[in-house]
């Protein structure tokens, strides 16, 4: 009987395993073949191999394209995400632990706009109206901002749990031991925090990389243009090579990949750490 | 090991970031530097002059000249942030002319790629202009969507240059020239394009069928075409905005015949669109095709790519297209160019056939601009002979120029050369050239008549609809 | 004590945060509810009192937008909180090839949503692969994302293909929270893994479901990017959701119309889920 229900358990694995091939391999593969086809071969979307390969052709049109408009696009999306979220783990860790541990009315106000903040959408037009106010419409330090605020009450979230489990006692031990509030912040608390701040890098990173919209309303044009644009661009009514837009599409989503792969066990502890509470 | 190596990545990053403000800055900070080095390499520059001379003739001789003594030959130190969102050859091109132009003037060039959807860009370039985000140079659909750009505001008259009138052609001409205080906002990007009906002429031989010249006939070669053969005998492509609306804008031909002022009217509300006959037609006309079983089954997902490979191979017989679908033909079939020909999207009356064209978009000058002496030059070459000359060095140009004295080279096509000959022949620039009043789902609902689930009534109830909507948002009088 | 927390918590640190989040987030909210009484070119702005709003609902795709909207996110939801909940349980179990799964489900994640819009759109053409290999047995070719029938589902199925890594490993990471001392004393005690499962995890796992809940069910009320990068909202309004709605009036400029959109998917989405979270956290308080 068990031995059975072994059996079956089994089967079932082996099933399962087998249809990512075709759910996920089949995708992957499709993409990766076509990126290596000439544009003639790509228009026929099949999962043939290549009579005739252009790898070398795809990629290096991918960096030189434009006067090497999409490797700045790919510049752009780093500087984006790493700026971003530098800003939002310095700002959100601060809020939140300053949040968890005070409570007047103040901070109540705060903390019911950031729970709201969770739920309602970004509007957008009267944001880049406010930005256009404020002289950066159009700037990646304006986009940054943008990411930033939209990401925040996410993080302010996941801190704030995390702040919690953290004893008041280590506190005041440090206030004793003559720490300013600014040192007991960064030389006790942040440390503490480090699982959850993976955990935000992590997720948030990949949102921000991959975020097609805020970077089309807030900014257009390659000087300012991140790499999903730049794709999306390639999409063109007229004349697409696919060859080159699936090389594209191979590059871009390469960075993350590579992070992933390197660091797929960290995110699942941040994660985990994340989930302790809510 | 791994802590080291992302430090590695963070330090590049931080300096990267830093390095880019810095330019960024210093590039601001060159603008009198560079006027002052146009003055100072004036000399210099006169050889270089010379040189551009030689390789144009003509008219541009005098242009030149003209701009040499102005003194704005040398732009050393200058960069022109410069806005398209022109895709693979055209782009190409004009990276060519931007090319030529740098070496020429050292002038530097940026490109910034805007959304290849073209409502898209309109609203990127009119959310800019609100908030004075305005690249140097940009390039904008004319008529009814430049002035939607509020042109007196934003972008700089071009109407104190010579080489302006001399170079472009007349039509063009009163199409970017504001009819208000005659100033002008523009010149052409790229070649115009003309739509009408490509097809198969292989199969036309095959089959012994006249060329069409009612939209009667139209379908009785569709009849004969699917009777005798399992080919297609149209090819609809419905899988992009631009595809849905290609038959149904080209038929303002026979809407402008019947009524010269139609467009006015309409933006006025003297008239309303269902009142046209010949408007309506341009509905019935793709419902025909569907109705009557006439086209591919899979419309809403073809490429043109697609699209443009049946036509050549001849699975399809006939596409409503413009004439750039043949720079497609000439990637996806090369060998195949010859095998089409273009004949008028095809109406009731055998002798009043004629075609709806495209004009080519403008390049506009922001007014903002620091520097507009340097944008004006770069116009300015790029409808030299020189700067076209570089444009058809990278793209076989599917269109005439709109520059006098410019003609097509002899490598075009048989069917450009057709349709070509219709627009000087029979002509006219479609409605939204016009009229800038336009629903957000003109669209999806061309593309719901096209496979029949709305009949051309119950779509022009809700492009009326749809457009009173827009009006009212636009603020147009009347609505 | 108020006095050393006012010194020991100084408010400073929270201001940088809060005040970017204010500006950028909370400000352009308020000023929505504004614009969207007007029409406005970014310039200038007229003042029209709720005419966009009776617009808006007349507008021959609201209604379609309206129902797709509920329907992608109730569907797309439901899809991730059950399915990604049934994947987690059973990798969290001690299965060989767990590690491989868990990678390969999440890895859709990394894609943006461009990237997936354009390889199932060729994936699933008529002549695509799919649909070959329909044919093979054969089948005839299902017009995926064509037909107003089935392109609503089609990009439902294509949106938890593409989310359903988060929801599990946000499951994974709840389960594995769980001491194990629990299932180890439910095991020597005789509980089958099925009653383990309904007696120790589900009930543990009421936040964690709520949350995947919530997330799932905001981010389906909000989305249209990966829907409008494969259909465009069509065939017809098949697939025109309220995001793709807003987008449009936004592509044609009618920025107060757009606003006054957005104000609606606003109260749409407070509407729903706010009561729906607040109901929720009194169920868990309960447990």
């Amino acid at each position: 009987m068990v031995k059975r229900h072994r059996v079956f358990g089994k089967i079932f694995e082996v099933l399962f395993v087998g249809s990512t091939v075709i759910t996920h391999w089949l995708v992957f593969y499709f993409i990766l073949i076509n990126s290596f086809k000439n544009k003639t071969e790509a228009a026929r979307l099949n999962l043939a191999f290549p009579t005739e390969w252009s790898i070398i052709e795809n990629y290096t049109y991918i960096f030189k394209y434009s006067s090497g408009a999409f490797f700045k696009a790919f510049w752009n999306s780093v500087v984006l995400t790493f700026w971003s979220i530098l800003l939002l783990v310095i700002t959100a860790s601060m809020a939140a632990f300053i949040m968890q541990r005070r409570k007047n009315r103040v901070y109540a106000v705060s903390d019911k706009l950031i729970v709201a903040g969770l739920i309602v959408p970004a509007s957008i037009i009267p944001t880049y109206w406010v930005l256009s106010k404020l002289g950066i419409a159009n700037t990646l330090f304006g986009l940054i901002l943008v990411e930033v605020a939209t990401l925040f009450p996410f993080a302010v979230m996941m801190y704030k749990g995390f702040v919690a489990t953290i004893p008041k006692e280590v506190d005041e031990a440090a206030i004793v031991d003559g720490c300013g509030s600014i040192s007991l912040f960064y030389r006790i608390i942040f440390p503490l925090l480090k699982p959850i701040t993976a955990a935000v890098v992590i997720l948030r990173s990949i949102i921000v990389y991959n975020d097609f919209q805020n970077p089309q309303y807030y900014m257009s044009g390659s000087s300012s243009q991140t790499v999903q644009l730049c794709i999306y661009g390639l999409k063109s009514a007229f004349d697409t090579d696919y060859g080159h837009l699936f090389a594209a599409v191979v590059v871009v989503s390469m960075p993350l990949i590579i992070v992933y792969l390197i660091l797929n066990k960290k995110i699942l502890e941040g994660m985990t750490a994340g989930a302790v509470k809510g | 090991m791994k802590r080291r190596f992302i430090a590695a990545i963070m330090a590049a990053v931080l300096t990267g970031s830093l390095m880019a403000c810095g330019s960024g800055a210093a590039s601001g900070k060159t603008e009198p530097a560079a006027e002052n080095a146009g003055a100072g390499n004036e000399e210099e520059s006169q050889p270089e002059e010379t040189a551009g001379e030689d390789a144009a003739e003509g008219v541009t001789d005098m242009a030149n000249a003209e701009e040499a003594a102005d003194g704005g030959g040398s732009f050393e130190g200058v960069t022109l942030q410069v806005a398209h969102n022109l895709m693979d050859s055209n782009a190409d091109s004009f990276e060519e002319q931007f090319r030529i132009f740098e070496e020429k003037t050292g002038c530097k060039v940026e490109v910034e790629r805007l959304s290849s959807d073209a409502d898209e860009m309109e609203s990127v370039l009119l959310v800019r202009a609100a908030t004075g985000n305005l690249p140097d140079i940009w390039v904008n659909s004319v008529g009814a969507k430049l002035e939607a750009m509020s042109p007196k505001e934003n972008c700089y008259d071009l109407s104190g240059e010579a080489w302006v009138t001399e170079r472009i052609n007349k039509d063009y001409l009163s199409i970017v020239t504001d009819a208000d205080n005659g100033m002008i906002y523009g010149v052409p990007s790229m070649p115009s394009n003309v739509a009408g009906v490509f097809y198969n002429k292989k199969v036309y031989e095959e089959l012994n069928l006249p060329i069409p010249a009612t939209w009667e006939e139209f379908l009785e070669n569709c009849q004969v075409i699917k009777d005798t053969t399992d080919k297609n005998p149209v090819m609809s492509q419905y899988s992009n905005p631009s595809g849905c609306q290609i038959l149904f804008l080209s038929q303002y031909y026979y809407v402008r015949d019947d009524e010269p002022d139609f467009a006015r009217k309409y933006t006025n509300r003297e008239i309303e669109l269902h009142e046209s006959d010949a408007y309506m037609r341009g509905l019935t006309k793709m419902y025909d095709i569907w109705e009557k079983g006439y086209q591919n089954d899979n419309p809403l997902e073809i490429s043109w790519e697609d699209a443009a490979l049946a036509i050549a191979e001849g699975n399809s017989v006939h596409i409503f297209c413009r004439t750039n679908i043949m720079s497609t033909v000439t990637t996806v079939a090369p060998d195949a160019v010859e095998d089409i020909g273009f004949f008028p999207l095809p109406d009731e009356d055998a002798s009043g056939l004629g075609v709806g064209t495209w004009m080519p978009a403008a390049w506009c000058i922001s007014k903002n601009s620091a520097n507009t002496e340097a944008a004006v030059a770069l116009l300015e070459f790029l409808t030299t002979n020189e700067g076209v000359d570089a444009y058809c060095a990278k793209t076989t140009p599917t269109g005439a120029f709109m520059l006098n004295g410019v003609e097509l080279p002899d490598t075009v096509s048989t069917a450009v050369k057709e349709a070509q000959d219709w627009a000087s022949k029979a002509s006219t620039p479609v409605m939204e050239y016009y009229c800038n009043i336009k629903g957000s789902n003109m669209a999806t609902i061309l593309s719901m008549v096209g496979t029949g689930q709305y009949t051309p009534k119950e779509a022009i109830a809700e492009i009326e609809a749809d457009n009173a909507i827009d009006a009212q948002q636009k603020e147009i009088a009347g609505w | 004590m108020n006095k050393i927390d006012k010194k020991t918590y100084t408010g400073w640190l929270a201001v940088p945060g809060i005040l970017i989040y204010i500006i950028i987030f909370v400000i352009p909210t308020f000023a929505s509810f504004y614009f969207s009484m007007t029409t406005w070119n970014l310039k200038t702005s007229t003042f029209i009192g709720l005419k966009n709003f009776f617009t808006f609902f007349t507008m021959a795709n609201t209604k379609a937008a309206l129902i797709n909207t509920f329907f992608y996110a109730g569907a797309t939801c439901l899809l991730k909180v059950v399915a990604g909940l049934l994947i987690a349980q059973y990798l969290c179990r001690k299965v060989k090839s767990a590690e491989y799964l868990k990678i390969i489900l999440f890895f859709p994640t990394l894609l943006g949503n461009v990237v997936v819009a354009i390889a199932f759109e060729k994936l699933l053409a008529s002549g695509g692969i799919v649909n070959q290999a329909i044919a093979l047995f054969g089948g005839e070719p299902v017009k995926w994302l064509t037909d107003s029938a089935t392109a609503l589902i089609t990009c439902i199925i294509i949106d938890v293909w593409k989310g359903i890594g988060t929801a599990m490993l946000i499951y994974v990471a709840g389960i594995s929270a769980i001491p194990s001392t629990y299932f180890e004393a439910a095991a020597i005690d005789g509980a089958t893994p099925a009653k383990q499962f309904r007696e120790i995890t589900l009930p543990l796992l009421v936040p964690t479901i709520n949350s995947v809940l919530t997330l799932s069910l905001i981010g389906g009320l909000r989305t249209y990017e990966l829907v409008y990068a494969m259909t465009g909202g069509g065939p017809g309004y098949s697939t025109e959701l309220l995001g793709s709605v807003i987008y449009k009036l936004f592509a044609r400029g009618s920025y107060g119309l757009a606003t006054a959109g957005y104000v609606i998917m606003f109260v749409v989405v407070s509407v729903i889920v706010f009561p729906l979270n607040s109901f929720v956290a009194k169920r868990e308080a309960e447990l």
